[in-house]
């Protein structure tokens, strides 16, 4: 873990910055909310309930208590790093707030969900996500089921009417919870018996802190979180955590160690895969002594970037082409498995697979070796039996690699400046070397900015110029569920994090997120601009508008189908103004219709953000035909997984 | 199925070695107007044919890319792609000796056939770097500038 520095802004601004305190987010709404008020009162404006409202000092519940409070109570226990929601679940997101754990209140349940999934992905730690009964359970689903795919361990809570009233359409907002979050969840109960709700608090933190995460979703009748516990005896279960629950991890054999230790001696060109096993096991350095001490490449998978940084010369994640070369893979924490041909690496490589859990082991793709254990503990184990080996012609290639591709993405934006200035607005390639030069090679130090890396077709650009240096610097937005458009909502909860100084954003608290989305996207979560300007959460906002869906050439002439009849489907009114939305929401807006002005946009905005906490929203003017590889080549790029382009596992 | 030929044998026990791993699923052979022909499951969840013909110790996978005309530039870069193989400067792992395979494309009617042809009769050096061509053709070439051929013809997801 890098150690604890002060956040510096861009090269516009070289006064240094220091966050402070645990109360930063308080503080940092208060000082805002001051300076928003104005004398004719119709400018928008934090009003003061909200910084009193997060100043005030927690109060942790104790006997007698409601069965909400009970369950807050074990959630304060558990750590539980955060909640996001919207109202609704009352009786259960008052406990949690009274405990004193960092809640933060959004537009819709759907990106308050995503926005717990983004903290947990930059932080590797639990967070919660609520909504009331019905509608605002149903509105989560597409956030929860994305948070089972990346393996996210997601605490979804609802409320759910009466246990009374059960089988009826008494009052408004019926549905069944449940078999709605089937196939998208670890675990899931609705909690029936009063007596049991600590029991069962116990049920979801054992499921979301062992093994192999995903999300875990309890839904509270009114008798549950109502119900009133004079004393632990009131509860049929009321254990402390070490007696429900154990931090002992599996760990590998000793023979299967030296197994995988020959393996690998015996190979030429070792590549470790690290996946969100490594992440969440917090495995980042005993993944590094194991690659160094052996010299094997690691190429990274999953949800976030960064537990193994960029810039190791041991590093594939921009060294696509070297991937082919490796004879030996091991996947580490590789929960969400690719199929043969999927990743790209030699038919004829062996395969190691390090998991948690026995059961997966050997599923898509066939394994040389299976190693049951705890991440963490196999790479100590391994790093401790690998003799020291030095594999130099391996590293020149890595390298090779990373300079063939580096070359490839200079000549893209060769093109894109051309593009940009043929057509009079922005190429995606100005944009993803204009964020990369900002980030990592101007003033700002390379660790400092966490990222949200989504959208579509832009994404297949930035993604080739976003580094990650330290472990959850870079959040891999559209990751295997592949929706488009959480990414604002993921900005919420990454820029929470970050704000908070959870986990390894700690040495960071405060500094600004970067988020990258799309015109498509942006619709799905735009709102959340609000949030984010609401608690002073410091973010930029880049909305690359090409006026279109990114598959808008499937409704053209390059899809399957191959109908120009479908084409209006995929299309929006040309010109619209994102960055109006964010204004008017509480942020800043940044117009940018011609490429050198996307540097300048985006150095303000970072200012912005690191001197007055103020989010901004760029909206990058494009168009549709840039993905086209007969007009515009390359066009819509391709991505070579795993490593910096992956999204699918 | 009666091998006639001591290189069948060995192709054929190379091959079956790469189902019995998992590499390759619903593997199957048959002997088609006096050749191997193999038929199993790989890359992208496709079905492949590779026809192995003993007398000219040449391994064809046909038809692997389909709808692909030869005039168009996609055809003419994956030429250049394939002969790129056998260049000097690839590290030894990735390259194809020329002077013990021969590599080629062939296109009939937009469809594109690969295929290796030994030159030395060594049939592990032939088995291993032919799958090695196709999978670079696959995961490499293809990830080029060519996502909408993709989408079309490969099933390549639009997302």
């Amino acid at each position: 873990m890098p150690a604890k520095k002060p956040i510096q802004r861009t090269s516009v601004s070289r006064r240094r910055f220091v966050a402070k305190g645990a109360a930063a987010a308080a503080a940092a709404a208060g000082s805002a909310a001051s300076a928003a008020i104005d004398p004719q009162g119709d400018a928008i404006k934090v009003p003061r309930e909200v910084p009193d409202s997060l100043g005030e000092t927690a109060k942790p519940a104790d006997f007698p208590m409601t069965g909400a409070q009970v369950f807050a109570k074990a959630c304060k226990d558990e750590g539980l790093a955060a909640l996001f929601c919207a109202p609704g679940n009352y009786a259960v997101i008052n406990a949690i707030a009274s405990e004193g754990i960092a809640c933060y209140g959004g537009r819709t349940e759907g990106m308050m969900c995503s926005a717990a999934d983004g903290f947990t992905r930059v932080t590797g730690e639990v967070a919660a996500a609520s909504g009331t009964e019905g509608p605002g359970f149903t509105n989560m689903i597409m956030s929860v089921a994305a948070a089972n795919a990346a393996r996210t361990p997601l605490l979804v809570l609802a409320s759910n009417m009466t246990i009374g009233l059960e089988d009826t359409e008494h009052g408004i907002q019926r549905v069944y919870q449940q078999p709605t979050t089937e196939g998208m969840k670890k675990y899931g109960k609705r909690l029936i018996n009063p007596e049991r709700v600590h029991e069962y608090a116990g049920y979801a933190f054992r499921q979301l802190k062992t093994g192999v995460p995903r999300p875990v979703h309890l839904d509270f009748p009114g008798e549950v979180a109502r119900q009133r516990f004079d004393s632990p005896e009131d509860l049929r279960f009321f254990h402390d955590r070490s007696k429900y629950r154990t931090e002992s991890k599996p760990h590998p054999s000793p023979k299967e160690i030296a197994k995988a230790a020959d393996l690998i001696g015996k190979a030429e060109r070792p590549i470790i895969v690290a996946s969100a096993g490594v992440f969440y096991s917090k495995a980042w350095e005993a993944l590094r002594t194991v690659a160094e001490k052996g010299d094997i490449a690691v190429v990274e998978s999953g949800p976030s970037r960064g537990h193994f940084g960029d810039e190791h010369p041991l590093s594939a994640n921009t060294a696509p082409d070297a991937l082919l070369s490796a004879d030996l893979v091991v996947l580490a924490g590789q929960y969400c498995m690719p199929n043969v041909g999927e990743y790209s690496f030699d038919p004829d490589a062996t395969y190691i697979r390090i998991d948690p859990d026995a059961s997966d082991i050997g599923r898509n793709l066939p394994v040389d070796l299976g190693i049951v254990s705890c991440e963490k503990a196999a790479l100590e184990a391994l790093a401790e039996a690998l003799p020291p080996k030095r594999r130099p012609a391996w590293r020149d290639e890595l390298a090779a690699a990373r300079a063939s591709f580096d070359t490839e993405n200079d000549e893209h934006y060769r093109l894109g400046l051309k593009y940009s200035a043929d057509a009079g607005c922005v190429h995606p390639a100005v944009i993803a070397k204009a964020i990369g030069d900002l980030l990592y090679d101007g003033d700002l130090p390379k660790d400092q900015t966490t990222v949200v890396s989504g959208g579509y077709g832009i994404a297949r650009y930035t993604r080739r110029r976003l580094r990650a240096f330290r472990p959850g610097q870079i959040c891999n937005g559209a990751y295997q569920y592949g929706a488009i458009g959480p990414d604002v909502g993921y900005t919420v909860g990454a820029g929470a994090a970050v704000l908070q100084g959870t986990g390894p954003q700690s040495p960071y608290r405060g500094a600004p997120v970067l988020a990258v989305t799309g015109d498509a996207g942006f619709a799905y979560s735009g709102m959340e601009i609000e949030t984010l300007s609401k608690y002073r959460i410091p973010a930029i906002v880049v909305v690359y508008n090409n006026n279109a869906w990114g598959v808008w050439r499937t409704g053209q002439s390059g899809g399957r189908s191959n109908t120009a009849k479908a084409q209006h489907m995929y299309l929006f009114q040309e010109n619209l103004r994102y960055e109006k939305i964010g204004e008017a929401l509480g942020a800043r807006g940044e117009y940018v219709a011609k490429a050198e002005d996307f540097a300048p946009a985006l150095a303000r905005s970072y200012e912005a953000a690191a001197r007055e906490r103020l989010s901004t929203v760029i909206n990058c003017q494009a168009i549709k035909e840039f993905w086209s590889a007969r007009d515009y080549p390359p066009g819509l790029l391709q991505k070579v997984e795993p490593g910096c382009m992956a999204y699918y596992h | 199925m009666h091998l006639e030929h001591p290189a069948e044998e060995a192709v054929c026990r190379l091959l079956r070695s790469r189902a019995s791993h998992g590499t390759f699923r619903s593997f199957s052979v048959r002997r088609l107007r006096g050749q191997l022909a193999f038929s199993f499951v790989w890359l992208r969840e496709r079905p492949f044919r590779l026809v192995f013909n003993a007398d000219r110790s040449r391994l064809e996978f046909r038809d692997v890319l389909p709808n692909l005309p030869a005039k168009e530039p996609m055809y003419k870069d994956l030429r250049r792609f394939v002969k790129g193989r056998c260049d000097a400067e690839l590290p030894e792992h990735r390259r194809i000796a020329p002077e013990r395979l021969r590599v080629k494309s062939r296109n009939r009617k937009g469809s594109v056939t690969l295929s290796v042809e030994s030159l030395d009769a060594d049939w592990d050096y032939a088995v291993s770097k032919a799958l090695k061509f196709v999978n670079e053709v696959f995961l490499g070439f293809l990830r080029g500038p060519y996502h909408e051929y993709m989408v079309k013809n490969l099933g390549e997801p639009e997302d």
